[in-house]
């Protein structure tokens, strides 16, 4: 009987030596784990999604001992609507990017374009690897360098795409490129070549 | 307010067919009823998932959806400086919203799988 209770004693007393171990680990676990796991989480949303903040801020109203759940719960939300988010956004950013280095390069070709007339602008263009060199005028005279093929230049005053009788040899592969190509090569051969004419 | 539930629970045609686009499930009944129990009111985030006992990550999608279609509105909590924390987002319903939601509400009244819900407004659980 009295080891009984020696054994109670010592177990009681081994079980006081782990107490503040035991509280550390409560606090850890439902106290500063959650807050710092879920300000982690919500990190997969983008900068300005509103759900960062709310996240962190219904946080504060939880229960001490539903906090762990809760943080389970935002963070699959965090998982699957962050990462959709975050998706989203590089998929603009590609597209502005793209739209941006389109209107950059539109802007430049009509600003080499108006160097030499005033009724032309270039609208748009297609991406193409074949490049062409230089956009030249019936007579020999070379207007514009760097002009890529697919160009659609369009008229200012009338709205319509160049004709074949218009004296851009440039606007004429663009518009006939794949009946023009093997004059085109040629032409442009001749003029890098300095046998220009006129 | 019951009168306006009662308002809502009879939809037009157009907000009958329109409740139907959007997929009926046990945590959107809940979420509408929960949110029809106070119409005028702002509505936080654990709050509604705690009364419609519907898990948030679940809740927060039906939020997001109610928002894109215009049920919902949300803003910022203003006076959240001396609460030692951020300012909360609340939702609240608009009358496109509780239309739309009564619609949802009296589909669910006749539908068989809803049948252990308890819809009217008030009885969330």
């Amino acid at each position: 009987m009295t080891e009984t209770i020696r054994d109670i004693i010592s177990v009681a007393a081994g079980a006081w030596y782990h107490l503040p171990l035991g509280i550390l680990i409560v606090g850890v676990t439902f106290g500063f784990m959650p807050g710092l796991v879920l300000n982690l989480g919500v990190l997969i949303y983008p900068k300005d999604h509103p759900r960062r903040k709310e996240l962190i801020a219904e946080l504060h109203e939880v229960p001490y001992f539903k906090r762990a759940f809760w943080v389970f719960y935002a963070l699959q939300l965090a998982v699957t609507e962050g990462i959709s988010a975050r998706i989203d956004v590089i998929r603009d950013r590609r597209f502005y990017r793209l739209c941006d280095r389109r209107e950059a390069v539109l802007q430049d070709l009509n600003r080499q374009l108006a160097n030499f007339t005033g009724d032309y602008h270039v609208e748009a263009y297609s991406k193409s690897r074949n490049r062409l060199c230089w956009l030249v005028v019936k007579d020999g005279k070379v207007l514009a360098r760097f002009v890529i093929p697919g160009i659609r230049v369009h008229n200012i005053a009338t709205g319509k795409p160049f004709s074949i009788h218009l004296h851009l040899w440039g606007a004429i592969v663009v518009l006939r490129q794949k009946l023009e190509r093997f004059l085109l090569r040629r032409k442009v051969a001749r003029v890098r070549n300095g046998h220009q004419r006129g | 307010m019951s009168s306006t539930w009662l308002a809502a629970s009879r939809p037009s045609m157009i907000y009958a067919i329109y409740a139907l686009l959007m997929r009926k499930t046990h945590a959107l009944v809940q979420v509408a009823v929960t949110l029809l129990d106070d119409l005028d009111g702002k509505h936080w985030g654990y709050d509604t998932a705690k009364k419609s006992s519907v898990k948030p990550n679940v809740m927060y999608g039906i939020f997001n959806r109610m928002l894109a279609e215009g049920w919902l509105t949300d803003g910022w909590e203003e006076s959240a400086a001396g609460k030692k924390r951020p300012a909360r987002r609340y939702y609240q319903v608009t009358d496109l919203g509780a239309a739309r939601l009564g619609a949802v509400l009296a589909e669910a009244s006749r539908d068989v799988r809803f049948a252990s819900l308890k819809l009217r407004p008030g009885t969330a659980q």
